[in-house]
């Protein structure tokens, strides 16, 4: 019943244990839910690299086989969490302050509208979220719980020790 | 002369099925794995199938709990509709965010 975010999707690696971890999942049945938003984010960090380092493709081609295999769910950004989505972005249109950050404004900005895709991906899609991000994730969970107020949560939780 | 295997003792319903060939199949090389009886292995198929879809529809849900909330939202505090330059307006609003 979970989806992992993009923290989490970065650290698979072909044999590592975050890939372990996600053909335990599919093992008993409970496969892992990746958001569209984190496909695009992911695949296009590789797709920039590739440019400069070639050897990049080739993960860009692996992961593309993990995510159209039945190892994993893909969640669509569809029309429920497309709207709740644009609801929570009205709501906080910029990343919440007090959390140093990286990257430039628009990175950080841009960041910030793809995490919120997440959480409505995942929440919509009746999963909970498993992020190292916790304290924004944390924020949007917040935002949601008061724009849904009688709706069940977005449960956040830590990944487990790989 | 090898004793036969018997499955593990079971409380239940009893009952006859005729089951499809891939199941059987399915069945038949499971029980091979664990070296119980295909009898036995079919019950685990099933368990396994039944928390699987309970899995599933607990997803399902929460998911639709959801769901609903947000297409119940908003139509209990809108006074009145908007004109449609405020309507336009109000959609390209994040265009000019600066």
């Amino acid at each position: 019943m979970i989806a992992w975010d993009t923290t989490l999707v970065s650290r698979l690696y072909p044999g590592g244990p975050v890939e372990r971890l996600l053909l335990e999942h599919a093992r008993r049945d409970d496969v892992v839910g990746i958001t569209a938003p984190t496909v695009m984010e992911v695949v296009r960090g590789l797709e920039l690299t590739a440019v400069r380092r070639p050897s990049i493709a080739r993960a860009l081609a692996w992961f593309t086989r993990v995510v159209g295999s039945d190892l994993v769910e893909i969640l669509p950004l569809d029309h429920w969490s497309a709207i709740v989505a644009g609801r929570v972005r009205a709501l906080q249109p910029i990343p919440p302050t007090g959390t140093r950050r990286k990257g430039t404004k628009p990175e950080q900005r841009a960041g910030w509208i793809l995490d919120i895709q997440i959480a409505a991906c995942a929440w919509t899609h009746g999963r909970e979220l498993t992020t190292e991000n916790q304290g924004d994730f944390h924020t949007l969970s917040e935002l949601v719980a008061q724009l849904y107020p009688g709706a069940p949560p977005l449960e956040v939780t830590q990944p487990a020790q790989t | 002369m090898a004793s036969r295997q018997r499955a593990p003792r079971r409380e239940g319903h009893r009952t006859t099925l005729r089951l499809p060939s891939p199941v059987l199949e399915a069945a038949a090389n499971l029980a091979e794995e664990l070296g119980t009886t295909p009898n036995d292995a079919i019950v685990r198929l099933a368990e396994e199938g039944a928390a699987a879809r309970t899995r599933r529809e607990r997803i399902a849900a929460l998911a639709a709990e959801r769901r609903r909330a947000v297409d119940l939202a908003g139509d209990e505090d809108a006074p009145a509709f908007p004109s449609p330059d405020e309507t336009r307006a109000a959609i390209l609003a994040g265009r000019s965010e600066r």
